[in-house]
């Protein structure tokens, strides 16, 4: 096997009832005994609303800790990394693609794809991050329209820019969160095979979570969170 | 850099995205700090112009009557006093040991602005100088203030005529060429927007002291074509040219019939040379039937006292409407903040620390608040210089 990227071994976390979601009244619970993701390689999570997916995805991300066992994401073990080094961890190795708020309505689709840069010192906001970016952005097929407002592009477009600003800081990692929620099938399709070619092209590895069976059986593998939870919850707060 | 630079962009551009709620933000916050900040600059040039004025005019002399009237026509050259003093109690006053006594008569205007009749003593008191030419002299000759001057594009060399005082009194007297000899440095206070004149000069406006062709026989009206002998009494009358201008040819033929005692003056200002001779004058004039000592600082205190209350119940007022605008502000940027969570979000797991999202929002906060500073600046400056013309004219 490729050397891991994500290492997992008797994780566990745990939300209290009280934040979880409404008219729940036992804890939120995680559990993933043995699980790894090796380099380049793509994984689809899957399972029902409030299952944990996106807990799972904070989890690795290093926005939550988990609170027993190891999780080690590109050689650290998350839990033994303060706030700051998680962050800079974060930044250094992973990029995002939200389903809920893929970008920022008030920058335009340049300044979108460049906003990692802007929120964080430590990555250097020089020509090559420029070129960089207006190369992403030409490679999924918005290269015409850097200047533009999110609001003037199509859902397909804007995601193929929330995309490109996931890997302008050129991650290892892509952390992506139902980024096909609702799009159009033809649309959906077309993401998620752009995110399989810059995959397999950049030997990226690649957890992206879905509620789409057809997009699932894409995926070589597939996690089902529900099956490492406790069931009956609705969607667990931030 | 970055660290201030990074935040301020994201925030122009997240102001400049919504500029009707940024625009908003700006004008109230501007309001709130325009409306104390103005009250109180305004209070207080109003504070400093009229008492510097006042305390560089220790005692003023001027017949019985409303003080209030005396002292502003007197140092803000400001309507008219009812009753007015002789000319010989300036010389009185001035034969008193340890005062210097400024004749002063304001009656007379040209092109709007006070022509001040006085003595060179004045200039002296007043820290006049010229900024071009020389103070007058002579009969007819006026110095113009520096705004007056620049105002009506005056240059020494040039002429003003006075304006007409009472256009229906056919027995009043008429207006005057009156020469610029000069114009004096700016001052700030009310001497900018005045002419002076020798008090002569304001008396020829007022038509005592005058000019006029010769008396002939052809200038009398009882019967042009009778025979004149040399003992016989020839009267002036109505048809006899009277000098509309001053000049070096008729300067000498200016005459005044009467005591120069009994021409009149608004007042007198004094400037006594210490305590005692100010206390002594003003303990003589308590005891005057006729004439009255006024301490413009006195009078100007009450001005100012009605004023400052004011300005106090406009504090208190302003304070709420800044309180309910700080309320406002910080309820439209809680909603925004709410509103943009997702965006916050999106934000922390792009590895933004608190630290740079604190930036992002105080950079948005700073230039709303920064913007209204400036405005507020602006206004209150263009403001003062309104009040300060107010007060000047």
């Amino acid at each position: 096997m490729r050397d891991p990227v994500i290492q997992a071994e008797g994780l566990r976390f745990t939300y209290p009832a009280e934040r979880t979601g409404a008219g729940a009244d036992a804890p939120f619970r995680l559990r993933l005994d043995d699980w790894t993701v090796a380099r380049g390689e793509r994984v689809a999570l899957f399972g029902p609303s409030g299952c944990g997916k996106s807990t799972l995805l904070d989890l690795v991300a290093g926005v939550r800790v988990p609170e027993a066992g190891r999780l080690v994401v590109e050689g650290r073990d998350v839990a033994s990394l303060g706030v700051v080094e998680r962050r800079a961890h974060r930044i250094r190795h992973m990029g995002f693609v939200f389903q809920d708020f893929p970008l920022v309505d008030y920058l335009d689709v340049l300044d979108n794809v460049l906003l990692p840069y802007r929120l964080n010192l430590e990555l250097d906001l020089d020509a090559d991050a420029r070129g960089r970016a207006l190369e992403l952005l030409e490679r999924l097929g918005v290269g015409g329209k850097s200047r533009r407002a999110p609001e003037r592009l199509s859902q397909g477009e804007r995601q193929r820019v929330a995309i490109a600003r996931a890997l302008v800081t050129r991650p290892s990692l892509v952390l992506a969160d139902e980024p096909t929620a609702g799009l159009d099938p033809d649309t959906a399709l077309s993401v998620v095979e752009l995110l399989e070619e810059l995959s397999e092209e950049r030997g990226l590895s690649l957890l992206l979570v879905t509620h789409d069976p057809v997009l699932r059986a894409r995926f070589a593998r597939s996690l089902d969170v529900a099956a490492c939870s406790d069931p009956g919850h609705d969607e667990v707060e931030p | 850099m970055r660290a201030v630079a990074d935040p301020l962009y994201l925030a122009v551009r997240y102001l400049r995205a919504s500029p009707w709620r940024s625009l908003v933000l700006i004008l109230g916050t501007t309001v709130a700090l325009f409306l104390p900040v103005f009250t109180w600059l305004a209070a207080q040039t109003l504070e400093t112009a009229l008492l510097a004025r006042a305390e560089a005019s220790p005692v003023l002399i001027g017949a019985k009557g409303n003080e209030f009237d005396l002292t502003m026509a007197s140092l803000y050259f400001r309507g008219e006093v009812a009753e007015t003093l002789p000319y010989g109690e300036r010389g009185r006053l001035a034969a008193r040991e340890g005062c210097t006594a400024v004749p002063l008569h304001v009656r007379h205007r040209a092109g709007g602005a006070p022509i001040v009749g006085t003595s060179p003593a004045y200039y002296r008191a007043r820290g006049l100088t010229p900024a071009e030419g020389r103070l007058p002299a002579l009969l007819g000759e006026v110095v113009a203030g520096a705004e007056v001057a620049r105002k009506a594009a005056l240059s020494p060399g040039e002429r003003v005529r006075s304006d007409m005082s009472n256009l229906y009194n056919l027995a009043g007297a008429y207006p005057l060429l009156l020469d610029v000899v000069g114009i004096l440095e700016p001052t700030g206070g009310p001497d900018d927007d005045a002419f002076f004149a020798d008090v002569k000069t304001a008396w020829a406006l007022d038509g005592l002291f005058h000019g006029h062709g010769e008396v002939t026989a052809e200038n009398a009206l009882d019967d042009p074509d009778r025979e004149v002998g040399e003992d016989d009494h020839l009267e002036a009358s109505a048809a006899i040219f009277l000098f509309a201008e001053i000049n070096d040819r008729n300067r000498g033929g200016f005459h005044f019939h009467g005591e120069l005692d009994d021409a009149t003056l608004t007042s007198v200002l004094v400037l006594p040379a210490d305590p005692k001779a100010h206390d002594l004058l003003l303990g003589d004039y308590a005891l005057s039937e006729r004439y009255r000592a006024v301490r413009p600082v006195e009078v100007v205190e009450t001005i100012l006292d009605i004023v400052l209350r004011l300005k106090d119940a406009l504090t208190a007022y302003f304070a709420l409407v800044a309180a309910s605008t700080a309320a406002f502000f910080a309820l439209v940027l809680a909603l925004s903040l709410r509103l943009r969570r997702q965006e916050i979000r999106l934000m922390v797991r792009m590895g933004a620390s608190r630290f740079v999202l604190a930036a992002v929002v105080g950079a948005e906060i700073l230039l709303v608040l920064g913007t209204s500073i400036v405005l507020t600046a602006l206004f209150t400056w263009g403001g003062l210089a309104a009040l300060g013309a107010v007060l000047r004219t």
